[in-house]
């Protein structure tokens, strides 16, 4: 045994990969994540008030366009009696077997995230369930199947007995929570050609709430950040751009989509959701890699983001329906150590603070 | 991430970059295949960096990524692999030891590549990255059971192999 183990590390020891490619897996990486993320301000999202009974029957946003695709049959089952620990929902797309477990923490499996059709989550990794909402939904996008699919899954409220996924196809998906480490969770996958119209989370009494997703351009997963009370009216539906230009060559556009799903700002990979809540005085919404943005009070008329080396950077505050917002290029060593000030049309102070990283 | 993150997984993944693809090599057999799943399995990483990191062992982490990676790519393909006779040209400059040396070792990979993908990682597993049997079976979501016998078929027709110079494996 020794001998073979000598032989292989020799053998294996002999391959020469080239050199690492630290900048494709760190932008495919950041990919991973916005696709992942289901909104940075969960804890600004306000609740929105509860109203009568009977939830509107939705219909998917127009603003985006949604590809055509011959049906895909869609299956998802909750764990049988012979499952293996921490299954919480297992399925077909197509002819594809997906599944979804989560693992204690101190379980060896839980150091990996999964990948492809198999999701491997740590319970207490995943976003909370908050008092808006009843299901903290995330999930991963899998670009290795035959079909591309986006499997979500998350933590459900205690009282939260089963859920309910209407696809844009028709097909009606029913989630039954499965109770891992005394917390509960629910999962479905779906193809990103047929996007989700609706999820509502019910209890014994009836149906909690209704969230009808963001769908992002470009295949990203969809953002379960707002969740309407029955009978709640559908916000209007309102796309427009607040910052465009040009960095290092190459076109950015930032741009708000508010409508059911809340407000939702996307430039370049990256995604934020602000769910119903109005405006926070002088919000960020997103610090990642390459962009700052996020929203502005009606005061605001302009912000100054003062680089560490005393260079600044001026954004400009710009109204998409009755909600103003600001974004920039501004890579992470940019943010590193800078502040940022917000000013009104008389150039006076209206806030300020340091930049968020990260 | 924080340009200080960015910088810290640079230095990770430049460091632990050729453990890795050498790692998917041997489970995959195919130079191109492993660099991809091993880009794969750190571009995970990077998406997790900041808990990642936490861990004290991100090593693992990537490991684990590229291990599950390859049984995903076992479980997807289900067909026969097609077998190549090239196997990757070391870069550099060679020696006449290291010449002699990789002579021996281009015949244990190519005789490795001939093994089912599910026998390849069991030696690999068990016999370069010495995990136990349970660790093995863990890995490869499968019985003990399963990696003894896999295990043991793998070794024999290590031995039967006509790359091999008998005696080479103990």
């Amino acid at each position: 045994m020794s001998d073979l183990h000598e032989d292989l590390k020799t053998a294996l020891g002999a391959v020469e990969p080239g050199a690492a490619p630290v900048e494709a897996a760190m932008l495919h990486g950041r990919k991973i994540r916005n696709r992942r993320r289901a909104g940075l301000l969960a804890g600004a999202v306000a609740v929105v008030a509860a109203a009568v009974v009977g939830v509107p029957a939705f219909t998917h946003q127009e603003a985006l366009p949604v590809p055509t695709t011959s049906h895909i049959r869609v299956t998802v089952n909750p764990p049988g009696p012979h499952a293996p620990a921490g299954l919480i929902a297992s399925g077909l797309i197509g002819s594809n077997p997906w599944n979804v477990s989560v693992m204690s923490p101190s379980s060896n499996n839980c150091a990996f995230e999964g990948n492809g059709m198999s999701i491997v989550a740590c319970t207490g990794d995943q976003g909370q369930p908050t008092a808006a909402a009843p299901i903290s939904f995330e999930g991963e996008g899998s670009d290795g199947s035959p079909v591309p699919v986006n499997i979500t899954f998350g933590e459900v409220w205690k009282d939260v007995v089963s859920a309910r996924v209407e696809l844009s196809d028709g097909t009606i998906l029913t989630l039954h929570p499965t109770e891992v480490d005394g917390s509960r969770f629910v999962a479905f996958a779906s193809p990103v050609s047929v996007p989700v119209d609706s999820v509502t989370a019910y209890s014994r009494s009836g149906a909690i709430a209704t969230a009808i997703p963001f769908e992002p351009p470009g295949g990203l997963l969809p953002s379960f950040e707002a969740w309407l009370r029955p009978g709640q009216a559908l916000p209007a539906r309102l796309t427009g751009t607040f910052g465009s230009g040009t960095v290092q060559g190459k076109p950015w556009r930032a741009t708000a989509y508010l409508g059911p799903w809340g407000t939702c700002l996307t430039v370049g990979h990256d995604v934020d959701c602000l769910g119903m809540q109005g405006r926070p005085a002088t919000g960020w919404a997103a610090g990642s890699d390459s962009w700052v943005m996020g929203t502005a009070a009606d005061s605001v008329s302009y912000l100054v983001i003062t680089l560490k080396d005393g260079s600044t950077v001026r954004a400009e505050a710009t109204a998409v329906g009755r909600q103003r917002f600001w974004g920039v290029p501004l890579s992470s060593s940019q943010q590193a150590d800078s502040r940022w000030t917000a000013y009104d049309d008389a150039g006076r102070t209206v806030a300020s603070g340091s930049v968020p990283t990260g | 991430m924080s340009a200080e993150s960015d910088e810290e997984f640079g230095d990770f993944m430049r460091g632990r970059w050729p453990a890795m693809v050498r790692l998917a090599y041997g489970l995959t057999g195919d130079l191109g295949h492993a660099e991809d799943v091993a880009q794969a399995a750190f571009a995970r990483a990077y998406a997790s960096w900041s808990r990642v990191a936490r861990t004290g062992d991100p090593d693992a982490y990537v490991r684990r990524i590229v291990i599950n990676e390859n049984n995903t790519r076992f479980r997807r393909r289900r067909v026969a692999e097609s077998l190549v006779d090239a196997v990757p040209e070391p870069s550099g400059p060679r020696s006449a030891d290291t010449a002699d040396a990789l002579g021996d070792s281009a015949a244990l990979l190519k005789a490795l590549r001939k093994l089912g993908p599910r026998q390849r990682a069991v030696i690999v597993l068990r016999f370069w990255m010495d995990m136990s049997e349970a660790e093995t079976a863990a890995a490869l979501d499968c019985s003990v059971g399963t990696v003894k016998s896999q295990a043991s078929r793998a070794l024999a027709a290590l031995r039967g192999s006509a790359e091999l110079m008998e005696g080479e494996l103990q």
